[in-house]
């Protein structure tokens, strides 16, 4: 057996911007693995991927030898290029969520393969720091005082799409918003439930948590209650939304 | 008169022309063509689709269904002005068009323009959650590359639920 | 950016160049499909515009008109006319090589609508006869 793990590129546009295009289909792609003899993982993030692929010595060559010749990609670099005993990953596994922590598979991956970050060539460094850096980011769980903003809205295929999670990301991608008006607002559930989701932004990593000093200048447009438009509530009458 | 305009923009067959058909009181006013090239159905738009919702006695939602190949790209500009929201619609089980998608983005700018705007995948009732997952990856990688902090979610224009979902959620967001 | 798929005959070159060499008046002729891919054009040096772009403009235009039409019940749009300050635009449905195509004529303002539009009828009508 086998076992290859590399680090590569999303292509970049015409427009130079670097894409994941793409992504979908190699999603699809890769899912072929799980009905083969191929264990291990496919991760995607701020433009690069990260592949290990653990399998039968022929079959894994033959698969990455593939791969390294798809212009869905460029600048492959491996990290590990192994024979193996036993396997590491029980099955394929697949995470190409942008903004996911996604260090329980890395973590697996170090730890498994006993892999010493240190002795990785700049390059090598270079690209699992896209994937390594979320080891040391601590975030803290108590929200109380502070103030909070999406960045970006969720995947609302792994966060719920049930009108309050709907309403509670309305809210915090126009502006921040102090955790306590979120409790008493009592529009988004119990203190629990809005500890939960914002639990869950924050391992999307796209919540940002700041200290309510700091938007000073916002809070009073926070707290100042917006009138809802005659065209709002006329949508609201016509949906039949209460 | 207080009349707001919900602009559709996307792929041909994202299904502009069906959600327009599906949200619109009256009969909508289409612009089709019979087809030259193989797009998966017979018909394409050529024009604008148009349909309205009426909401009182002087307020009105229209909704303007436009082509998103670059070569209408004159058809944007109709639709360009004091818009309530922009749907942009894709479809899923193509590699979307990116270079398109970046125009049309480029063009409507709604992060300065201040317009809210939602990305809706359609066709993905049968899709592979992974990969529909992972497309709204591709997808939300090029919002950010234009600053556009908008949802993508999944919709089915055929059903009347779903559409609506949609005007709640942008309602909502216009608040 | 064409689809590729309707032949440029001989014949259809040969009118239009003898269409505008018998009226100097005319500044612009395209052919496209229906649904806004350019077949041929043929334009002076005066007027600069990109192939594909007139192809679509021509498309929604003639299918903008028949559904204008047809929703005011006056049946399917024969021709769509634009008087413009220096010339007229004309817009009218041909069938090429069996395929439904919209021909567009630009005419100066040396030329009488009356005579753009019968001239512009009757090279559809010619199209028409191309096999």
């Amino acid at each position: 057996m086998k076992c290859i793990a590399y680090i590569s590129k999303a292509p970049l546009t015409k427009s130079g911007v670097c894409l994941p295009i793409g992504l979908s289909d190699i999603v699809k792609a890769s899912n072929r693995n799980q009905r083969s003899n191929m264990t291990g993982f496919l991760c995607y993030r701020q433009g690069y991927y990260f592949q290990v692929i653990e399998g039968p010595h022929k079959e894994v060559e033959q698969l990455v030898l593939k791969i390294s010749t798809d212009s869905r990609h460029s600048e492959p670099c491996i990290l590990i290029d192994r024979r193996i005993y036993k396997r590491c990953f029980r099955e394929w596994k697949v995470s190409v969520f942008d903004f996911v922590d996604q260090s329980q598979l890395f973590k697996q991956f170090i730890k498994n393969y006993k892999v010493d970050a240190a002795s990785f060539s700049e390059q090598q460094k270079l690209g699992i720091q896209k994937f390594y850096d979320l080891k040391n980011l601590s975030y803290s769980k108590n929200y109380e005082g502070k103030n909070l903003r999406l960045i970006a809205w969720p995947d609302l295929n792994q966060i719920s799409q049930s009108q309050t999670i709907i309403n509670l990301c309305v809210k915090l991608t126009k502006k921040p918003y102090l955790f306590d008006q979120l409790v008493d607002d009592e529009l988004f559930g119990t203190r629990d439930q809005v500890i939960e989701a914002l639990d869950k932004f924050q391992n999307l990593g796209i919540l940002t948590v700041t200290e309510s000093e700091i938007v000073k200048q916002q809070e009073s447009e926070i707290i100042r209650i917006k009138n809802p438009s005659s065209f709002f509530c006329a949508i609201k009458k016509f949906l039949g939304v209460r | 008169m207080n009349y707001q305009k919900l602009a559709i923009i996307g792929e041909v067959g994202a299904g502009k022309t069906q959600i327009v058909r599906t949200l619109s009181e009256i009969s909508p006013f289409g612009t089709e063509a019979k087809s030259t090239i193989d797009i998966g159905k017979k018909n394409t738009t050529v024009g604008i689709d148009y349909g309205r919702i009426t909401l009182s006695d002087d307020m009105a939602l229209g909704l303007y269904g436009v082509p998103g190949q670059e070569r209408y790209s004159f058809l944007w500009e109709f639709v360009n002005q004091s818009l309530w929201g922009l749907l942009i619609l894709i479809k899923y089980g193509e590699t979307p068009d990116y270079e398109n998608l970046d125009k049309m983005l480029a063009f409507f700018s709604p992060e300065k323009s201040q317009t809210t705007c939602i990305v809706a995948i359609t066709h993905c009732e049968d899709g592979d959650k992974l990969s529909i997952a992972a497309l709204g990856q591709e997808i939300r990688a090029m919002l950010m590359h234009h600053n556009v902090v908008a949802p993508v979610i999944n919709i089915d224009p055929r059903s009347k639920e779903s559409a609506k979902s949609l005007l709640v959620l942008f309602n909502a967001l216009n608040n | 950016m064409s689809n590729g798929k309707v032949t440029v005959k001989p014949k259809l070159l040969q009118l239009i160049e003898s269409f505008c060499e018998n009226n100097k008046e005319v500044v612009l002729v395209s052919l496209c499909t229906t649904d806004g891919f350019p077949i041929e054009y043929f334009s002076t040096d005066e007027l600069n515009a990109e192939a594909d772009k007139l192809a679509a403009i021509s498309s929604t235009i003639s299918a903008l008109s028949d559904s204008s039409s047809r929703q005011m019940n006056q049946g399917q749009c024969g021709i769509t006319i634009i008087e413009a300050a220096f010339g007229n635009i004309l817009f009218v449905k041909a069938t090429y090589l069996g395929t439904q195509c919209v021909l567009t004529v630009v005419a100066n303002i040396k030329m009488n609508l009356a005579a753009a539009r019968y001239k512009t009828k009757n090279l559809s009508q010619d199209f028409s006869s191309i096999s």
